[in-house]
């Protein structure tokens, strides 16, 4: 048995959002400690790892684990139908092989869509040696990223002990993002070492475009390393995370 | 059912890899090149008949030099967006695991069919994918005439080939032993022989003639040639050589061909071969018979008189022949070449004929038939009119000079 129920609908909305444009489907396990899924896109360059305790929630009902395959497309067209306030229920309708949304607000509005197949990928876990961590806005990242966005497809990272560097360069021109210790958008910052490497704007942008600006993400970099971005989900109980591989610079 | 045994025999390394060593030892020398940087090829194509170890070759080639795998086959929507979306991505990124250091292999399956769209942007976008690549790419094709010159210059070209009998039964035997089953060694070679080299469909026969026992014989693949299908030049050597009516009927249901196909083949090829004038007049006149029967079933829509058309075109052809033939090389029916020959032709044919149906208010068969050859006189012998048709009728410089041409 799968019921699970949250006070806002948003919570998940936003989570299936930063999802949505990575991945188009996904493999829910659903145990009685929470939600977890992970999964990589297509193209195996980013990888979503997404873990929601049970604790995130009102009411929690389930007994054993269970994988519940979901096209995240289908999904997320209808969490839009939801009000923000809403409360939501996911619910698994084993007979028909479905998961329902009952959306609860002014009125009571119950959507289904059906369950697909999808085996549960068996992921190596990457182990990366992080040499900077920082915690930063939201709202500044995004800004960076649109900025870079204009001059080329590539953006650079670079965290050192003066804080972060957002950096894009092509023959379309130059754009600087620069945080620095003492600015409130930075929260932390913690380098051991130098950490540098760069990105694809285009995935970076779709991984963060969905949050909230006012989130605090947290950025783990290494040189040369892929880039991990944490968000906190419903008020820090869970967390979204994003792994991106760098970009081969030409030798 | 359980596992399938190509794949739990799959080999997980190059050198596993069966009949191919020229193959892997190219293979190998490219990757150890991609170590230094990207080489001047960066795309390898392995080209050959299915089931000779493409696939496998590259995965195991993955997994050897540690590169992450990224697959798309056929069934993935190929289009140009999505080769640019996925391929293109990848090529230009290091991996989550190793970081801008890593290396992905990125597989492009059934090359060969990229260009299923009218434009070939397909192959445009993999050259440009060739050109910005910092990862190894592995294309893999039946026909590597299948992919454009330009694209196999800047690829590595590896053939792989059909596996020998020999070297078929020897998998067929290991597997064999693994599952625990004794099988003839007779009943091994008349799979690998039917498989023509082609070592997953003959994994995947033993897999299914050994389905719920542990021992194969001869006996057990009695109904295996016939379900299999029999392209049609061993079709013709075979009805030359089977001396029972049975046997002859057998070989024709085994045939994918329609009957009249079946009959236009026979009658291009076996008379010709016939040395005895006796036997000859006896094989024409099977063949006859057999098309009168055709003729009959298709004007009265009686297709139950197939039956007979069928035994007269095989048993009877077969047992009219006698035993002393000529052989020479086989060839298509005469009628299939000269449809192919005159196809530009008739083509400008048709098109005269329907313009001039449309305008004439009949249909392009009257047209044809009627109205095309009193054309040809007037453009051959009345020059004012017939530029005056042409322009009416709004003909090319192609169709007013094959109506000259037929005057």
């Amino acid at each position: 048995m799968v019921s699970v129920r949250m006070e806002e609908s948003k919570v998940w909305k936003t989570c299936i959002g930063m999802m949505v444009n990575l991945i188009e489907e996904a493999a829910f396990k659903f145990t009685p400690d929470g939600i977890k899924m992970k999964a990589m896109d297509p193209s195996h360059i980013a990888l979503v790892d997404f873990e929601l305790p049970a604790t995130a929630f009102v009411e929690y009902k389930v007994k054993q684990p269970t994988v519940l395959g979901i096209n995240l497309l289908e999904m997320y067209k209808i969490m839009s139908r939801g009000k923000a306030e809403d409360e939501l229920t996911l619910e698994l309708d084993e007979e028909r092989n479905r998961m329902g949304l009952t959306f609860k607000g002014a009125s009571t509005r119950r959507l289904s869509l059906p369950l697909i197949d999808i085996r549960e990928a068996e992921l190596p876990e990457p182990k990366l040696q992080f040499t900077a961590t920082a915690e930063v806005l939201a709202g500044v990242i995004q800004d960076g990223l649109k900025d870079a966005e204009i001059v080329g497809d590539n953006v650079r990272f670079e965290l050192s002990n003066d804080g972060l560097l957002i950096s894009a360069e092509s023959d379309k021109g130059t754009a600087e993002l620069k945080l620095g210790k003492g600015d409130k958008a930075l929260a932390k910052l913690n380098v051991k070492q130098l950490a540098r490497a760069m990105f694809n704007i285009k995935y970076l942008s779709d991984m963060t475009k969905a949050a909230s600006s006012s989130d605090i993400i947290t950025i783990n970099l290494g040189m040369e390393l892929p880039i991990q971005l944490d968000f906190p989900v419903a008020d820090g109980k869970g967390r979204l995370r994003f792994l991106l591989a760098p970009r081969i610079e030409a030798e | 059912m359980s596992e399938l045994w190509v794949e739990k025999y799959q080999p997980r390394k190059l050198r596993e890899i069966v009949g191919q060593s020229k193959a892997i030892q190219d293979i190998t020398s490219w990757a150890e090149g991609w170590k230094k940087g990207k080489p001047t090829k960066p795309a390898i194509l392995l080209y050959g008949a299915a089931g000779t170890g493409k696939s496998v070759a590259a995965a195991a080639l993955a997994h050897e030099f540690g590169w992450d795998l990224i697959e798309m086959n056929a069934s993935d929507k190929r289009t140009l967006s999505e080769i640019k979306r996925v391929a293109g991505a990848a090529a230009s990124a290091g991996t989550l695991f190793a970081g801008a250091g890593g290396r992905r292999l990125i597989v492009l399956d059934e090359a060969d069919t990229i260009h299923g769209t009218a434009d070939r942007g397909g192959y445009r976008a993999l050259k440009e994918l060739l050109e910005e690549t910092r990862n190894p790419l592995v294309l893999i094709a039946n026909d590597q005439y299948a992919i454009p010159w330009d694209l196999r210059m800047v690829c590595v070209l590896v053939n792989f080939r059909r596996l020998t009998v020999d070297i078929a039964i020897k998998e067929l035997q290991r597997i064999c032993r693994a599952e625990g089953i004794t099988a003839e060694p007779l009943a091994l070679k008349v799979i690998a022989e039917t498989a023509k080299g082609d070592l997953r469909s003959a994994i995947n026969d033993l897999q299914t003639f050994t389905l719920g026992k542990k021992r194969l014989t001869v006996k057990d693949l009695v109904l295996y040639r016939r379900d299999r299908e029999v392209n049609v030049f061993d079709f013709l050597k075979q009805l030359l050589s089977v001396s029972s009516a049975k046997d002859a009927r057998t070989l024709l249901w085994a045939l994918d061909l329609p009957p009249n196909d079946a009959l236009a083949w026979i009658d291009e090829n076996i008379p010709r071969m016939v040395t005895d004038p006796t036997d000859l007049a006896n094989v024409y006149d099977a063949i006859s018979r057999a098309d009168i029967f055709l003729g009959r079933a298709r004007r009265g829509q009686a297709y139950g008189l197939w039956g007979y058309a069928s035994d007269l075109m095989s048993a009877g052809v077969a047992t009219s022949r006698g035993e002393h033939l000529k052989w020479s090389k086989f060839r298509p029916p005469s009628h299939i070449r000269r449809f192919a020959r005159t196809r530009a032709n008739r083509a400008v044919r048709d098109a005269v004929a329907r313009k001039v149906a449309k305008r004439c208010h009949t249909s392009a068969r009257v047209a044809r038939k009627d109205i095309l050859p009193c054309l040809g006189v007037v453009f051959k012998h009345d020059k004012k009119t017939a530029a005056a048709i042409t322009s009416q009728l709004e003909f090319t410089d192609a169709e007013s000079s094959f109506l000259k041409a037929m005057g």
